[in-house]
């Protein structure tokens, strides 16, 4: 059975989380939509935040999750593998990113 | 030399084609962390070899005035190797249902490829976690991830290092220990260890379960306790599809959710702490369509295989922490 989201089609999806990746060929190129339902997750982050507000940066602090796609398309995998630590922390301190963020504090 | 005027090149060309790997590789590139992570080149033979080379331990270093020299003897650098895996992915669709769908030949025949395509990548990535040790000869495998790792390792109890055997230039599997649970004294273990050999590590890599239990070491004794928000009925676990960033006491470090690793058991109990610089996967024919199936019967066939091996530069620069639970609090 193929699964149709106008001319999209689903290429692959994932019960746990919730993924979805849609194909589409306009004849000529093949192009690629990955959904990931996000609303849990900001949700978790905000009340990560609060809950953790006022504490010190202590030994392994979560500081973000990021939707593993965002992560790669943002090139934060990348910059993080390359030691560009000023591109992540810039991302992540940037108020457009706060959603993912998990804990408070300029980094 | 100049390029003379009206030279067509590759950069004006809009129909030029990608190769199959390329594409392949940025298709959801987050279900296969490992390979996504490392570096992709290339070999030239089945059996790749590199050397790694190491300073000696620092020591005390006196001498006596007047002294006459005496030379020590120089360490050769360690020859390692790989063996080439050949792995490969095919499908045989009839000529009814191949008009039967409304999409053309050619279409259906790139779906398969590309769908065909990512799993075989997902294959690179489980042979890559996977507890494979090396085997020379016409089925070769390559020593996966968790058979080279020596000096980084934390092991349950009666688990063994075994790694890279030089007499041999093969990989042997570690011996399991008993499971454990995952725990901060075990990952700030490994973590030192690696920094004292030299490592960098900046990703981890591990099953959805042991990172669910990864989020919990927020709940530290020297942090005010932290509860966490219940899901609410009929809502995704997102929060396991996240790349987490975490300020450890060595560095920043990304938490990678392995979904290859959920695969099984034997997989799962391994978290693996990477250098990217220390790992590369070296493709010997890159994944590709094999365009010569010869056409019998009333079918369409298709073929798509590659063959690399995995390179792993120096064993310091990764960690393993191993015999974990892994898809449960129990197993």
């Amino acid at each position: 059975m193929i699964v149709r989201d106008g001319d999209w089609k689903l290429f692959d999806y994932d019960f746990h989380t919730g993924r979805s990746v849609w194909v589409m060929e306009d004849g000529n190129r093949t192009h690629w939509r990955t959904d990931y339902p996000v609303e849990n997750l900001v949700r978790q982050n905000e009340f990560t935040r609060h809950a953790t507000a006022g504490n010190a940066f202590g030994e392994w602090t979560k500081v973000a999750s990021i939707p593993l796609h965002l992560a790669h398309s943002e090139n934060l995998v990348r910059a993080h593998s390359e030691g560009d630590d000023r591109y992540v922390k810039r991302w992540l301190n940037d108020g457009d990113n706060r959603a993912w963020r998990s804990f408070e504090g300029h980094l | 030399m100049a390029v003379l005027t009206n030279t067509f090149q590759t950069t004006q060309a809009v129909g030029n084609r990608e190769e199959l790997s390329d594409v392949v590789s940025r298709i959801t590139p987050e279900d296969t962390p490992i390979y996504s992570l490392i570096e992709k080149g290339k070999c030239t033979t089945y059996h790749p070899e590199w050397e790694t080379d190491e300073l000696a331990a620092p020591g005390a270093n006196i001498r006596e005035e007047g002294e006459e020299y005496a030379f020590g003897a120089i360490t050769p650098p360690t020859r390692l190797g790989n063996y080439t895996q050949i792995m490969r992915k095919d499908w045989i669709i009839s000529a009814t249902q191949e008009v039967t769908a409304e999409a053309g030949n050619v279409q259906k025949r790139k779906y398969q490829k590309l769908k065909k395509g990512v799993e075989i990548r997902k294959d690179v990535e489980f042979a890559i976690i996977d507890t494979n040790a090396t085997v020379a000869g016409s089925t070769r495998e390559f020593g996966s991830l968790s058979t080279w790792i020596v000096s980084n390792a934390s092991r349950g109890a009666g688990g063994a290092n075994d790694g890279f055997n030089i007499g041999t230039g093969l990989t042997v599997a570690p011996t399991d220990g008993t499971q454990r649970a995952f725990t901060k004294a075990i990952l700030d273990s490994v973590m030192q260890q690696g920094y004292q050999n030299g490592a960098n590590f900046r990703h981890v890599s591990v099953s959805p379960y042991v990172k669910s239990v990864f989020v919990t070491f927020m709940s530290d004794s020297n942090v005010a306790p932290f509860r966490y928000a219940v899901s609410q009925g009929g809502e995704r676990n997102t929060i396991v599809a996240t790349a987490d960033y975490y300020e450890g006491p060595f560095g920043t470090v990304m938490i990678h959710p392995n979904r290859v690793q959920a695969v099984n058991g034997a997989v799962a109990r391994n978290a693996f702490f990477i250098d990217t610089d220390m790992l590369s996967f070296l493709w010997l024919r890159q994944i590709q369509e094999d365009r010569d199936v010869a056409k019998t019967g009333d079918a369409d066939k298709g073929v798509i295989i590659g063959e690399g091996t995995l390179k792993v530069h120096n064993e310091r620069g990764l960690g393993v922490a191993a015999d974990l639970f892994g898809l449960s609090s129990a197993s």
